[in-house]
């Protein structure tokens, strides 16, 4: 939250970064042992450095992995429990960075899982969020017993989303108020990364034109993730995730968004103010263009889930 | 006697803080969103000011709806505005000419991008909270 007179600034800010994001030269591509030990040297890095208020303000511009989910149910594409992360996986997770991580990745699973109305699988996810939950002691605002009891019914499914939704929300705003925004955005990177591999996954199967722009469209994301997490690069293992999604960044320079901006419609219908966009937006991007970006999410992703 | 002040003085901050600090129920606005539409977010203004704003990544061809409720059953004392990412104003749920304004907004987005909500408010309510949902 913010007020408008005084805190204008960090859209400002934002754009800067992103900016300065734009025109970063890619940055030597070296063994990750080598990344981590290079990394503990922090001290003689800079990192651009952006106040707390606008780190919540990008958090809460991250959109939720539902709407990815949602948009591959109603593609058609059936639903495929193999490409989740295997809810046993959260004993391996022994460090606050892969405990945070996972729990958005597990978040990002469970949405898809609910969006499809995989009650049984639910459970079993749901048991590995509350343990990763407890483990980064936001356990607390993870309604266990509630959400177990709407996943053993499929008529509550739009409970079920919206319990989920809060519950992660609430961890999130926790965390930020306990000065532990890097673990919140930890989680947020967790799903988008998670929303963006079902996306990649799916593609691999149909090659849709739908997919391959939601797929192309993540760069505007990730930018805003880059931007949050280039702030705790003094830690390790963020510093080694943030060069890893560098990479990804390098793909996504070559994507071009264009908009043509239209004056939108409106009308009012049933006491609701209906609001038509008439812009568009095109997406150049190439089919090997995607096909680097589902190779590095499958690479990444199978280093922070192991 | 002296115990009876103290309690009464803590009493009356309790209730200052609590006033300050004043959430609508995200729950009853909820309830106002559309039959079809699954619940993203919330903004919960607890300190209604001036203006406050987010931003958020909408994406294409999808349909969002925003639900602006305070504390008591009137839900006309709320503004919001949506920019696109180059601040320019797509919409707001107060009708130019009449001055009428809608408690909630549909959006059909059709270009991805960052773009940001601007509350302000007629009268300052209590407490605010709006809600976003979206559908394919």
């Amino acid at each position: 939250m913010k007020r408008v007179n005084t805190l204008l600034i960090w859209p400002v800010a934002l754009l800067a970064a992103c900016t300065l994001f734009a025109g970063c030269s890619s940055e030597s591509k070296t063994s990750d042992e080598n990344l981590l030990v290079g990394s503990l040297d922090s001290s003689s890095k800079k990192y651009s450095k952006i106040s707390d208020e606008a780190i919540g303000e990008i958090i809460k511009s991250i959109p939720s992995p539902l709407e990815i989910s949602m948009l591959i149910k109603e593609s058609g594409n059936p639903y495929d429990s193999k490409i989740l992360n295997p809810e046993n996986n959260y004993s391996k997770y022994n460090s606050n960075f892969k405990k945070a991580l996972n729990l958005g990745i597990y978040g990002a699973d469970l949405g898809y899982i609910n969006i499809y109305d995989k009650s049984t699988d639910a459970l079993s996810y749901l048991s590995s969020i509350k343990t990763l939950a407890d483990e980064l002691n936001v356990g607390q605002f993870y309604d266990f017993n509630t959400i177990k009891r709407l996943a053993s019914n499929s008529n509550n499914i739009d409970s079920l989303l919206y319990i989920t939704t809060t519950n992660f929300e609430n961890i999130n705003n926790f965390l930020y108020e306990q000065k532990r925004s890097d673990q919140c955005v930890l989680m947020l990177t967790g799903g988008w990364l998670e929303a963006l591999h079902i996306s990649c996954e799916v593609y691999k199967k149909g090659n849709k034109t739908e997919i391959k722009e939601k797929i192309a469209e993540q760069k505007i994301v990730l930018c805003q993730l880059m931007l949050l997490l280039d702030n705790y690069r003094q830690q390790p293992n963020i510093d080694f995730l943030y060069t890893e999604l560098q990479k990804l960044k390098n793909v996504y320079d070559k994507i071009e968004i264009v908009t043509i901006y239209k004056e939108p419609t409106m009308k009012e219908v049933d006491g609701v103010l209906m609001i038509v966009d008439e812009s568009e937006s095109k997406i150049n991007v190439t089919t090997e263009q995607i096909n680097e970006i589902v190779k590095i999410i499958d690479e990444l992703r199978s280093k922070l889930t192991a | 006697m002296k115990n009876i002040y103290t309690l009464l003085i803590l009493v009356a901050l309790q209730v200052v803080v609590l006033k300050g600090h004043a959430q609508c129920k995200t729950d009853e606005c909820v309830a106002k969103i559309s039959s079809g539409y699954t619940f993203l977010k919330t903004y919960q203004m607890s300190q209604v000011g001036d203006q406050l704003e987010y931003s958020y990544v909408l994406s294409k061809d999808t349909n969002y709806m925003l639900v602006m409720c305070n504390g008591g059953g009137a839900q006309n004392n709320i503004i919001v505005t949506l920019y696109d990412s180059k601040r320019k104003e797509i919409a707001t749920n107060q009708d130019k000419a009449s001055g009428k304004v809608f408690p909630a907004i549909a959006y059909r987005c059709n270009a991805t991008g960052i773009y940001y909500l601007r509350f302000s408010f007629i009268d300052k309510p209590e407490c605010c909270v709006s809600v976003l949902a979206f559908k394919r």
